[in-house]
């Protein structure tokens, strides 16, 4: 009798890293929470009849500024992923130095915001009024609402990020171990990523 | 066969991922489109066609983030159904709540934040009932 072989197939199972996949289901709930925002401000625009016109509202936002602020988000952004290149590849010292660059970026970021405010603040542009005559003052809180919650979300992940670089200083992540690297990346290319949406919205349409 | 003899991986591989060069480039790609994004307005009349070609610019940038930087291109499938689920949820919430703001003539370029004193235009959050003009409830019904 002839001995058959038979080959069976092994079931293989992938199972997701738990704290990986809550990172993204509560960035799915941020998808939900920015885009409100964002939705509620169009909706608001589309039935205003006194919305600021483009050229009004290039008058009283610094549009230049606020370009050089989204740059300075995507080189953070190139910063954050080659922080985690490198440690994948065992590079701690080149985790530390990309990580501080994006320390000194999102911090630059922030500074030039608060900047923003204080000048919008002194032409009259406060959260329930605008310098334009006649024009809805819901431009003025959207535009806060938007980037006020934005900017609370770069401070979160700065002081986040200050925490990730002490450990990474003191040598806790190594080739085989960095989760704290590549979730804080993971919030941090989110918040680049809602800014890239909101620039759009809020200064350039 | 029980469960502990199938074979699972703890986590998706993180090498096959991108190059340090794929990553610059994408960052020279993003800084490149905001460049052109910020032009655009000055260059082009400010109408329909400006709005959408900066919008779908933005959303190609921001793809361009979720598939390189935030590694969807390269992870497990189940990342990326999250946020299409959170996309739909959107979606969805999106099209109850203003379905009749602009398929009802009387209620288009209209907001409770703009109605005339004393009244309100009221929308029921349902499919079948968005279609219909939104109700107008004098202040006197409201009591």
């Amino acid at each position: 009798m002839q001995a058959s072989t038979t080959v069976t197939a092994q079931p293989t199972r992938t199972v997701l890293p738990s704290r990986k996949l809550a990172v993204w289901l509560f960035l799915g709930s941020e998808v939900l929470f920015f885009s409100s925002l964002i939705f509620s401000t169009i909706t608001l625009r589309l039935t205003s009849p006194n919305w600021p016109s483009y050229d009004r509202i290039t008058h009283v936002l610094a549009v230049n500024v606020t370009a050089v602020n989204t740059f300075i988000l995507i080189v953070s952004s190139v910063a954050v992923v080659l922080a985690l290149h490198a440690i994948e590849h065992g590079d701690q010292r080149g985790l530390v130095r990309w990580l501080f660059v994006t320390l000194i970026l999102g911090a630059t970021f922030l500074g030039i915001q608060a900047y923003e405010y204080r000048k919008l603040i002194d032409e009259g542009l406060t959260v329930a009024a605008t310098p334009i005559a006649g024009t809805d003052p819901l431009f003025a809180t959207t535009f806060y609402a938007m980037t006020g919650f934005h900017g609370l979300h770069v401070l979160g992940g700065v002081l986040t990020l200050l925490i990730v670089l002490v450990k990474a200083a003191r040598g806790l992540y190594s080739q085989d171990h960095h989760d704290g690297v590549e979730l804080f990346g993971l919030y941090w290319h989110f918040v680049d990523l809602v800014w890239i949406i909101l620039f759009t919205i809020v200064y350039l349409i | 066969m029980s469960d502990h003899d199938i074979p699972s991986t703890a986590a998706p591989p993180t090498h096959g991922r991108a190059t340090v060069r794929t990553y610059l480039a994408i960052g020279a790609v993003l800084a490149v489109l905001t460049v052109i994004e910020v032009q655009l307005p000055r260059l082009m009349a400010h109408g329909p066609l400006l709005v959408v070609s900066l919008v779908l610019t933005a959303l190609f940038k921001a793809s361009l983030v979720a598939a390189f930087y935030m590694h969807l291109k390269y992870d497990s499938r189940a990342y990326l159904g999250v946020m299409a689920l959170a996309i739909f949820l959107i979606a969805y919430f999106l099209v109850l709540l203003t379905f009749g703001q602009f398929t009802t003539p009387h209620a288009r370029f209209r907001s409770p934040v703009h109605a005339p004193p004393g009244w309100r235009s009221a929308s029921v959050p349902s499919i079948a009932s968005a279609a219909s003009a939104p109700i107008r409830i004098a202040p006197c019904m409201l009591g």
